[in-house]
This record gives structure tokens, sequence and C-alpha cells, in this order.
């Protein structure tokens, strides 16, 4: 324990017995003469609230929210005290209602040292500076001599029993809205919590709303009559609510040592992962953060991935994460953890975790490196077979609007041309060039559609396969989803139905055959099946190998089924995001 | 007559103006794309709109648009989609909205002048046109169904020039047949392949190109 810690601590008991001995004759007159259960309460209440305090001051992160748990105590023990001289009776009066804001503050902010939002920093300045201020504002229009009290300094403005009346019911109205805003703040808290944060900190926002309705009712039973026994309800209900701060730390410690042992446990489970993500969510686990994620940076500084390989934005991260950066044994960079800001107050739990994983880590950045490069792969085959789809496309437009024009005009022309034929002979020459012509454009206008079909882009996979089934020599039944997918899945899609067709009409033998494209799970769905031989593979340099190829390229799935003698079928999901 | 035309390809569209000159039909404008077509018709007196399929601004359906547009707003104007690709899909697309005085035909057609101007009159009529390379398409497999099977040689040649359009008196021109023979061969298909009789030679082109389609 350093040095300052033990000076602050002596310092810190010796100030509570001098409260405690100051307060004693005053708990001997409560007791023999007024409530003994009240008096007793109210006197422990601050006791245990510096107790409180100092257990915090021991706590790893929790230095600063002690300090204030222990100003609270003594100013609570400090207020109950029968000080009548001086300026002390004021002080007390002033210092009666501050140890709620101060605990207020602790509660909104508690494991962390600062107040979560501006909403939050704001309601909690308005509250302290409300307690402060219209206690003061109070104090200046009253005067101790209506109360019998003589003999005490008291800073009196105004002396006139009515406006003080009106300006404390104007202060205790205020409080008892702002024992309702803290009721929703800690709510909201609780609401937004997640993992850790919110188990570790569910004693402290069970107690607070119960301190706050205390704290409430006392306001109001300064405003009207409340019926009899409810002011000593209420009091008994903020002193009790005060005195189980204490137990609430000590669950939330104990909560501690169980968290400590499942990290444990999470440790020995970590010996055996060994990919990224294994090891992502044995930290998820051990931390009980859900969200947390490993960030790897790429040997070429290039950037950032996580634990899938993904592409991470680091710099958009840091306003509000926490990341914790884990380095191996010789000083050099693993990884780095990114998680919720909330975190930071629960490096107890986090630390260790993280120097378990280290080990496991030295592999998982080189997968999480490799698999990143492969996504980069995948990425570039993709774009390559799409990039074929797009020249048939582009190749089949040049065709259309150049050539085929061309000739078709040709044959416009050779049409006036015959009209004005002067002899058989040169009709007939020109049937021949009308012939060879339309062989032409026959030709052409199959090489074209071979590349692309126009109808595909102007009415979608439906009517375009409807084109190429009527010509088939057998029948088949198409049962097509009326609906569009995008572009290059379409023309993908078509092409290779287009090649199981043609591969049923020339190897199968079948009879009929049946076309499915539907959509399913994020995916295009394709079934072509026949009646046929069977016995079809997709053996390296076979047809429906490079189908296959094709399909992984665009990261779908591609299945055949073709026992010899039960027909083929051919199964393809192509992913359309 | 008088017709417009409208082709997104400079050079066909000439090509297409010059023949129907020759042909003593006269053409009023001629446009590049769809928005200029309807202007156009809507100024001109027309007997015919031509149009292709493939129109800009997406060259995908504009042609098919504009035409079920021009059929709507100017009845008295006849229409014939020309494409460059035998497409059943669209054929019977744009047939749906209405047979009469519409036409499909492969731009390939321009090489019969004769042909070209048979149909364009068909159209004015108020007849139907299908290209011949469609209803070919449909009628041109291996595999038929029972239903078709059961036509006899005759049968199929007069299924083939219904599904074309033609009206019964040019079917038994074309065949040389009397009327009255066609009339009890239609008659026999129609019962054959279980479709409704009607009269109207349009919708009897819907049907037998719908029949078609289904077989495959």
């Amino acid at each position: 324990m350093p040095g300052h810690t033990v000076v602050a601590s002596c310092a810190v008991v010796s100030l509570l017995v001098v409260l405690v001995g100051l307060r004693w004759p005053v708990w001997q007159v409560q007791m023999s003469s007024g409530d003994p259960t009240i008096a007793l309460l109210d006197g422990l209440a601050g006791l245990s609230l510096t107790v409180t305090g100092g257990y915090l001051l021991t706590r790893p992160h929790q230095r600063a929210n002690g300090g204030l748990v222990v100003v609270a105590g003594l100013m609570s023990l400090f207020s109950t005290l029968s000080l009548e001289f001086g300026p002390a009776a004021f002080l007390q009066w002033m210092s009666l209602p501050l140890p709620i804001g101060i605990l207020a503050v602790v509660l909104l902010r508690y494991p962390e040292a600062r107040l979560p939002t501006r909403a939050i920093r704001a309601f909690a300045a308005f509250l302290i500076g409300w307690l402060f201020l219209g206690r003061l504002l109070d104090a200046v229009l009253w005067d101790p001599t209506w109360a019998g009290s003589f003999g005490v300094w008291w800073p009196t403005l105004i002396h006139n029993p009515r406006t003080y009346t009106a300006a404390a019911w104007v202060y205790h109205a205020g409080c008892a809205l702002l024992s309702v805003g803290l009721l929703v703040a800690v709510g909201g808290r609780l609401r937004r919590s997640t993992g850790l944060m919110r188990l570790r900190t569910w004693p402290v926002t069970v107690l607070a709303p119960a301190a706050a309705i205390a704290f409430c009712l006392l306001s109001v039973s300064w405003l009207m009559p409340l019926p009899d026994g409810w002011l000593r309800s209420a009091t008994l209900a903020a002193d009790i609510a005060v005195l189980t701060i204490p137990a609430a730390f000590a669950v939330i410690a104990l909560q501690g040592r169980l968290e400590s042992a499942h990290v444990a446990d999470v440790v020995v489970g970590m010996a055996h992962a060994d990919t990224p993500e294994q090891i992502r969510n044995a930290l998820r686990s051990a931390v009980s953060e859900p969200r947390l994620e490993l960030a790897f940076r790429l040997p070429d500084s290039s950037g950032w991935v996580d634990a899938v390989g993904r592409r991470m934005a680091m710099d958009d991260l840091r306003p509000d994460h926490l990341l914790v950066p884990i380095d191996d044994s010789d000083g050099q960079p693993l990884a780095v953890v990114v998680t919720d800001h909330g975190l930071a107050a629960h490096r107890d739990v986090l630390d260790p975790a993280l120097i378990a994983v280290r080990l496991s880590l030295d592999n998982a950045r080189l997968q999480a490196v490799s698999l990143a490069r492969l996504n980069e792969v995948k990425q570039s085959r993709r774009r390559l077979v799409l990039a074929g789809v797009e020249e048939r496309r582009k190749v089949e437009r040049d065709l259309h609007d150049g050539a085929q024009q061309r000739l078709l005009a040709a044959s416009a022309s050779l049409s006036r041309a015959r009209t004005r034929a002067p002899d058989a002979a040169s009709r007939a020459a020109l049937d021949t060039a009308r012939d060879d012509l339309r062989a032409a454009l026959e030709d052409l206008r199959e090489l074209a559609a071979g590349l692309h079909p126009p109808v595909l882009s102007q009415s979608g996979l439906a009517a375009a396969l409807g084109n190429v089934t009527e010509r088939l020599p057998l029948g088949v039944s198409t049962e097509v989803e009326d609906r569009r997918w995008p572009a290059d899945v379409e023309m993908a899609a078509y092409f290779l139905i287009c090649e199981c067709l043609t591969n049923v009409v020339k190897h199968s033998g079948a009879g009929s055959a049946t076309v499915r494209a539907s959509q399913r799970a994020g995916c295009l769905l394709l079934v072509v099946e026949d009646d046929g031989a069977g016995g079809a593979t997709a053996a390296a340099g076979r047809g429906l190998a490079g189908l296959s190829d094709r399909v992984a390229a665009l990261g779908g799935t591609f299945r055949i089924e073709s026992d010899p003698g039960r027909g083929t079928r051919v199964e393809a999901a192509l992913p359309c995001a | 007559m008088r017709v417009v035309l409208c082709d997104d390809s400079a050079l066909f569209r000439h090509g297409l103006a010059l023949l129907l000159a020759d042909l003593d039909v006269d053409v009023a404008a001629e446009t590049g794309d769809a928005d200029a077509l309807v202007a156009a018709v809507s100024e001109a007196q027309l007997d015919a709109a031509i149009i292709d399929i493939r129109l800009p601004p997406t060259f995908s359906e504009e042609g098919l648009t504009a035409a079920a547009k021009i059929r709507a707003d100017f009845p008295g104007v006849a229409v014939l989609v020309l494409s460059t690709y035998v497409e059943t899909t669209y054929a019977v697309r744009l047939l749906e909205n209405g047979a009469h005085s519409v036409g499909y035909l492969l731009k390939d057609r321009v090489d019969d002048a004769g042909g070209l101007l048979m149909a364009l009159e068909r159209l004015v009529r108020g007849e139907t046109v299908v290209d011949p390379d469609i209803v070919n398409r449909l009628l041109d497999r291996r595999r038929v169904t029972p239903e078709l099977e059961q036509l006899s040689p005759r049968e199929n040649e007069i299924l083939t020039l219904m599904a074309q359009g033609r009206t019964n008196s040019g079917i038994a021109h074309d065949l040389f047949l009397s009327p009255k023979t066609i009339e009890a061969n239609i008659a026999s298909i129609f019962s054959k392949l279980h479709l409704p009789h009607t009269p109207d030679i349009n919708r009897r082109v819907l049907a037998v190109l719908a029949c078609l389609r289904a077989a495959g």
C-alpha cells in the first residue's frame, strides 16, 4: 500500500472517531427521548457510507468514487451532530442535503470515474446546484430564533416567515422532481448497459432507485401532510437504502471473485483456441462482451482486419471504444482489442484474459492476415468472372448496333435493287445475294445471342430461359420466380443453366428436364434436373468442372447428384447481396 | 399509305425509308427515339408506325411501350414492331394488349419488299401479323405434345398460317383451297387442341400462340 494511502486512511479513521465521539451525546438523547430506531439508523447511515468509501478507495479504478463516498459519509455524520455554537449550525444546515447529491453522482457513474453522457453531466450539475444554492436561499430566509435557537451565528437576510415557507416549498418540490429525474437516469443506464457492465452494476442500479424514492418521499413530506407513519417510513427507507449500499458493494466484490474463476475457465479453454475467430469468441465470453473485436494490422501497414479477415476502419472507432494493444514477449504488436469503453473499469477481468490469449495470438495473427489475403483473392476472382460476363454484354451490344444493323440496311438496299431488276438473270443473282445475306444475318444473330441474350437484361431470367427452352428438342418445364436479381447474378445464372441444358441435350439422352430458379436465404438457388442416363462428374477438365469453378468464383456453392441410371441433378446457389 | 419510322440505327432507318419510298409508301417522319415517335404520330395523319423494339434510353422495352401507347391513343394507326431477334416473349406481350392492327416482324423481312408491303397492308386492314420464324420456332420441335401429334399435315399447315395472323380467306388463297374446307379444318384443329372457338381472327392468333408456347 503506497504511503499516501496510509496517511489518507489514518486521516479518515481519525476524523471518523472524532465525529462518532461528537455524535455520541446526541445519540444518547435521541435514544431515550425520540424514536430509537430512526436515531440508530440516522447515525449508522453516515458511518456505513464512510466505511464503504474507504473500501472503494482500496479497489482499482475506484479511488475517485471512493473519495466522494467518504466525503458524503463524513458530511452526513457531521450534519447530525448537535453543534450549537458559532457558524457550526449553519454549516450543518448546508451540509445536510449535499451527501445525497454526491451519492447520486457516484451511482450515476459507477464503476467509471466520469459521468457517461452530456445529458447526465448536466443533470448532475443541476442536482448539486439545486441542493446547494436552494439550501443557501432557504438559509438566508430563515431565522433560527423562530425555532428557539438563540446565540448561533446565522446569515439571515429577510425576516419573514411567509417568504421562508414559500421558498422552502419551491426547494422541496424541486428536490422531489429531481428524485424522479434520478430514477429515470438510472433506469436508462441499466437499459443501455450490456454484458459485464450490467452484471457488475446491478446492485447499485437497484439500490439507487430505492434511495431516490425515499428522498422523494422525504421532500414530499415537506410539501403536504402525509398520512400518519409515512414520514417515519420514508425516513426509515432512506436510512436503510443508504445502509444497504455497502452490502451492494460487497456483493459486487464477491461477483468479481466468481468472474475471476470464470476467466480461469476461459483461459483453460483458450489453450484449445487457435483460429482468430475462436480466440475472439473466447475473449467475448471471458469478459461477457459480445461485441468485442480483435484487430490485426496487415503486414504492409495498409490497414486492419478483424478476426474473420474483414477490413476494419480503426480511425472511426477511437472516440467511443476502448483499444487495448497486445504485444508479444518481444514487444512486437500482435493485435488490438477493440471493445466498449465501459470495459476500461474492468481491466481486472480483461487483462488476465489478454495475457492468456497472447500465446495463441501469434498464430492467429498469421491466420487473420492470410484470411484477409484470401478474401482479396476471392474478390478479385469474382470481379474477373463478372468482367468476363460484362465483356460479353458489350460485344453483343456492339454487334447489334454495328454489324447487324449495317447488314440489315444492306438487305433493304438489295431488296430495292431486286424490285428494279430489269431481267430474270439479275433477279436470280440478287436472290443468291439475298440468301447469302440471310444466312450471314442468321449466323450473326446466333453468335450475338450466345454472347448475351438481350431479353435477359430487358425482361429477366424467366423470359430469357423461355426463349432458350422453346428451341430445345426436349420438354423442359421451367419454374422461375418472376422477379429480378442483380444483373451480374442473372447473367451468371443464365449461362450456367444454358450450359447445363446443353449437357442434358448432348450427353444425358433425357426425355425431359426441369429448371428451377428461386430466392433462398440471400442466394439465387438454381436447380437443373433431367431423367437421363446420369453418371456425370465435375472431374477436372470436364465441362461441369468449369461450371463449378465459376460458381465458386462468385462465392456460391455447386452440387451434382448423378448416379448412373438415375438422371442428373445440378444445384447451384449464387449469393446476391 | 403514310407511315412513320422509329429506329435508333440511322443506317437501317434510312435503308428502310428508301425501300418504302420505292414501294410508294409515304414516309412522313423518321425518328430515333420513342418520345419523338409519339410526337410525330400525333401530328401527321398516318396509317402505320414502324417501330424498332430496342430504343433509347435503356434499350430495353421502349419500343413495346411506345407501340402500346400508340395503339391506345391513336386507334387508327397500325403498329409494326421490328426486332433483330426472334423473341416469342415479346411477340406475345405485344399482342396481349389487343392484336388488331398489331404486327411483329424480324428486321430481316426487309429483304422481301413484296412481303413487307403485304404485311403493312394487312395491318392497316386491321389484321394481325406474326413473323413466320416465331411460329416456326414454336412448331419446329422434335418433341410434340400428344394434342399436336393428332393434327394432320394439312391441319399443321393451316395452324402455322393461323398463328401468323392470316385470315381464313388468306389461308384459302395461299393453299389453293375453298374457304369451306379451311373452316372445316380450323374447327377440327380447335377441337383437337381443346381451344375455345372464336370468330375473332386476332384473338385466335393469341390462343394459338399461347397453346404452342404452353406445349413447350
